[in-house]
């Protein structure tokens, strides 16, 4: 259990220490990459000494070009490892971290809220399902449901907006909440953000939730036809029982496994749908800074993201065990459904692993 | 092989939506393949003619520049089918070399090789793809193609490697290798069979998760806009106001609706590729 | 006779088209250990969950009558059903090992089956109280077991897990499927050793199903041997080994045994193959691979005749030499 937990905490300092190398890779040395094309710029505009241009260039990215990379790359770590990631190119005044500190609770609030309303309604969904799964609707509920889930997210957010905001004016068309409410713990501030949230949220769920259902009922499916089901009815147990410790438990566990790719690409996809509902979260800072070449930003975008997408898969694992004890030792990762190879592959994402 | 293609056209027959998929697929290569040679697009850009509606000489109306917006759509396909097919397949080739690299081999190379597959999983791609895009700012076909596979092939080799892995343990590999079966030989009968099925699979889907990123790429403007493709035409009907009247509007839901259809099309399609390949479903 | 336990009239269970079970009757009485043989597929373990009405589906009872402690388990409703399975009949599955809930502790599954039987324990304590007894009996350390996980016992042991569950809410009858089949020898022994202790110290019936017929020889006393459906031989285990009137299926079976120690009798001595349920022959179901066959063999299926102690023989051959009509008396 001790190593269970260790490996998992390990991986996850790897992956983001991997992540912020991975970004001073970007900025400083591939090639076309921001601080040679800041440093040219500067150079070309021509009123500046050699000396005033390293000087700007490492006010903005806190490294000095000149100095050897592996020197730049320390800085660099040790600059992030105390919450530095630079400041703003197109707004000295505001440094990445404030910009990213006030985005990133937009878009946990969202994304979460999505996952939980795609998870409930997947879950429910796949489970009507299975219990149906014979009859005719069945099949027409599969189709449609393989249907919605292929359809691109932003997509999406394009006929709702043009649904429910031109056309009819039902929702606002953007932004997180009114301009005329003041934030903070009051009522017309909150009602205005949850109002405000129902169509991304919505965007990223009427996408998602096909995914949960699908899921949902290949393995409750599976878990219908186990011989410990027929045990336990052979042994006289009642309905409501089986349904919820005997067949509902074991269906859930590939979900958890599901929520952990789901996570990632739900993260991604806050990339379009923030920017079309002008929603102020990391993925709409992210295009912003994309937009307007602010280096900086966009790197601090892009580690946050990432980050938050490692640690929320952390503590995914973290709670697993308590879900399915098996995982924890080797016998029981053996005993597992989909220990074989690839039968848990089954049910690939749309899109594969590519977002 | 034969009888395989003979369970696969039965399959189809079977199951319509799977065939009605593999037939739009179909559709959309040739248009792709064979579109920019039959249609052209106009050079007069004349915004007298922007946003007319759909007319027999427009079938689907003019754009903000008075382009046939038919015509632009055709040839939009080819740029995305493109990028989303060769995506997909380095994605393939990445995933089903490494995955069999690390199962036949095993060991400390294995080892390594996987803590980089759990990373390339679990860094979210969609992201890094963005931020690669944006400082490298290029159309190129084959430079986008790369950048989309950045994270795409760590999944298959993971599935990849597990089969290599199961089957390298086997007994009957040990007898192959004691008969001095080439490793060729190994490769063909035992290891393609079993994860045949599954490369198959994650190819399409590949496709469809590459069409999605490169869309996406375009209609945020990561990607520079050169030339039309479908992500082009929605990030220009967007900001140049599709919305606004309903003439318009053509404009800016045609190309959605292809990729759509698309979308859809090779997941029903692929469908018909799993139920192939599962034994319980195939034979009848 | 003492009354019948267990009494199977004329079952028929059909799988569709197909009929897994045809026509059998027999007769199970108290304290008895009855084994049921055949090979796989000749509808013994369909007949074993019939008892519990626990056919899995497709599969239907469309004939016949399933009668456990005179009442028909058919016509039982659900809430009869549930009363019946665990604290009248209990039943332990073909490879128990799946048989438990893998996310969940075996002391928590004693609990869900105490739960759902309140009626048999009415003290706090009593129900794990007796598990615990029982396991012992199955030689098991109980508190070990107790606060296991299933993966985390081997398959031996969850087999005989499995028996004391079936055995905690102290049935009258207790039913099991292939008990040693995928079990390694040492565990069989174990197992079979149980089981007639189990019977000694608590006087349950036992039914059991198999195709091992060392296992019949061992443990039971009155064998039903089935074949392609059909019941074609039933009485003592004596009786069924005695070189008297046979079928020539069990005949055949038992000169195999010496060669063929091993599961699946699939691929032994006896030439040709079980038929194909879709496609039976007419006639006797054996006689395509029977040394004795006659003309009759393949015209008419011969019927069960019981002889003066009980001993059933369902083939033309065996009972004219033996002179026996459906009457059951002798012709001269």
């Amino acid at each position: 259990m001790i190593s269970y937990i260790v490996r998992r905490v390990v991986m996850a300092a790897v992956i983001i220490y991997v992540v912020v190398t991975l970004s001073f890779f970007m900025v400083r040395l591939m090639p076309g990459n921001p601080m040679d094309y800041l440093e040219s710029q500067l150079e070309r505009q021509g009123n500046l000494t050699p000396q005033q241009v390293e000087e700007k260039v490492h006010a903005i990215y806190g490294l000095l070009p000149n100095e050897p990379v592996w020197k730049q790359y320390l800085q660099y770590m040790a600059q992030a490892a105390q919450g530095n990631l630079g400041t703003s190119l197109n707004d000295p005044g505001q440094t990445v971290v404030h910009i990213i500190a006030g985005a990133l609770p937009w878009t946990i609030f969202s994304v979460g809220v999505a996952l939980i309303v795609s998870f409930v309604i997947g879950i429910a969904v796949g489970t009507v399902m299975a219990a149906f799964q014979d009859r005719q609707l069945t099949k027409v509920a599969t189709l449609f449901v393989s249907f919605i889930s292929a359809i691109p997210n932003y997509l999406v957010a394009i006929v709702l907006i043009y649904l429910l905001a031109d056309t009819y004016r039902v929702f606002p068309t953007g932004g997180a909440y009114a301009a005329d409410v003041n934030p903070g713990a009051n009522l017309p501030f909150i009602g205005s953000v949850l109002v405000h949230a129902i169509m991304p949220i919505a965007s990223y769920s009427i996408v998602g939730f096909g995914g949960w259902a699908l899921q949902m009922k290949g393995s409750a499916v599976s878990t219908l036809g186990s011989e410990y089901v027929r045990a336990a009815e052979a042994r006289g147990l009642g309905a409501r029982r089986i349904t919820q410790t005997y067949v509902g438990r074991n269906s859930m566990l590939p979900q958890v496994t599901l929520l952990a790719l789901s996570l990632g690409f739900m993260f991604g996809g806050s990339v379009f749908i923030e920017t079309y509902f002008n929603y102020p979260g990391i993925g709409y800072q992210l295009i912003n800074a994309v937009n307007s070449r602010d280096y900086s930003v966009m790197m601090g975008c892009f580690v946050l993201i990432t980050v938050s997408v490692v640690i929320s898969n952390l503590l995914v694992d973290l709670v697993y065990p308590l879900v399915d004890p098996r995982i924890v030792s080797p016998a029981g990762r053996r005993s597992r459904p989909g220990a074989r190879a690839g039968a848990e592959e089954q049910n690939v994402p749309v899109g594969g692993t590519v977002a | 092989m034969s009888d395989l293609m003979r369970d696969f056209w039965r399959i189809l027959r079977a199951d319509k939506s799977a065939l009605v998929g593999g037939i739009i697929v179909l559709i959309y290569l040739l248009t792709a393949i064979f579109g920019p040679v039959i249609f052209h697009l106009s050079n007069v850009q004349s915004a007298a003619n922007a946003y007319l509606g759909p007319s027999v000489r427009h079938p689907l109306g003019t754009d903000f520049l008075g382009q046939d917006v038919a015509t632009e759509l055709i040839l939009g396909a080819r740029p995305i089918m493109e990028v989303g097919l060769m995506a997909a397949t380095i994605i393939t080739l990445i995933g089903v070399v490494i995955g069999l690299l690390c199962g036949y081999v095993g060991g400390l190379f294995d080892d390594t090789v996987m803590r980089v597959v759990d990373v390339a999983l679990t860094i979210p791609g969609l992201p890094l793809i963005i931020v690669i895009a944006a400082i490298v700012h290029s159309s190129n076909p084959f430079v986008l193609a790369g950048i989309l596979s950045v994270t795409g092939w760590a999944g298959l080799a993971r599935a990849v490697r597990s089969q290599a892995t199961s089957l390298r343990t086997m007994d009957f590999m040990a007898a192959a290798r004691v008969q001095g079966l080439p490793l060729r030989n190994i490769v063909a009968r035992q290891l393609l069979p079993n994860v045949g099925p599954y490369v198959a699979i994650h190819f399409l889907l590949g496709i469809t998760g590459a069409i999605y990123a490169e869309v996406g790429l375009f209609l945020l403007g990561v990607a520079p806009i050169s030339g039309t493709n479908w992500g082009i035409m929605i990030n220009l009907a967007m900001s140049q106001g599709a919305l606004l009247s309903s003439r318009s509007l053509i404009y800016l839901f045609a190309p959605m609706a292809a990729i759509v259809i698309l979308q859809v099309a090779f997941v029903f399609f692929s469908r018909a590729l799993d139920s192939l390949f599962n034994p319980r479903l195939r034979v009848q | 006779m003492a009354p019948a336990l267990v009494a199977l009239k004329d079952l028929t269970v059909a799988f569709g088209d197909l009929h897994a079970v045809e026509g059998v009757s027999l007769e199970v009485g108290q304290g008895d250990i009855y084994a049921i043989v055949g090979e796989s597929g000749c509808g013994k373990s369909t007949l074993a969950y019939s008892l519990l009405d626990l056919i899995p589906p497709p599969g239907r009872i469309i004939g016949g009558e399933v009668r456990v402690e005179g009442r028909s388990v058919v016509e039982m409703s659900r809430a009869e059903l549930q009363r019946l399975r665990g604290p009248r009949v209990g039943m332990v599955f073909q490879a128990a090992m799946n048989s438990f809930n893998p996310v969940v502790t075996i002391g928590a599954q004693v609990g869900h089956m105490l739960e759902a039987h309140p009626e048999v324990f009415p003290g706090a304590g009593e129900g794990r109280a007796y598990f615990r007894q029982l396991l012992e009996m199955v030689r098991l350390p109980p508190d070990r077991v107790l606060r296991s996980f299933e993966h985390q016992l081997s398959g031996g042991m969850r087999q005989r897990v499995a028996i004391a569950f079936a055995l905690l809410l102290r049935p009258s009858i207790l039913v099991l499927d292939e008990p040693t089949t995928a079990l390694d020898v040492l565990n069989q022994r174990l197992v079979l050793e149980a089981l007639r202790e189990l019977h000694a110290t608590l006087g349950v019936t036992i039914i059991f199903v198999t195709h091992d017929l060392a296992v019949v020889a061992e443990l039971a006393e009155r064998v039903a041997v089935m074949y392609a459906g059909r019941l074609v031989e039933s009485g003592t285990v004596d009786e069924i080994f005695a070189r008297g009137r046979r079928h020539p299926y069990v005949a055949a079976l038992i000169s195999a045994i010496p060669s063929v120690l091993q599961p699946g009798l699939r691929v032994g001595p006896i030439a040709g193959q079980v038929p194909d349920l879709a496609e039976l022959p007419p006639g006797c179901r054996f006689a395509p691979r029977c040394r004795l066959a006659r003309a009759i063999c393949r015209e008419v299926e011969p019927p069960l005749i019981a002889d003066g102690t009980g001993h059933s023989v369902a083939c033309h051959v065996a009972n004219e030499k033996a002179g026996l009509t459906p009457s059951g008396r002798a012709v001269r």
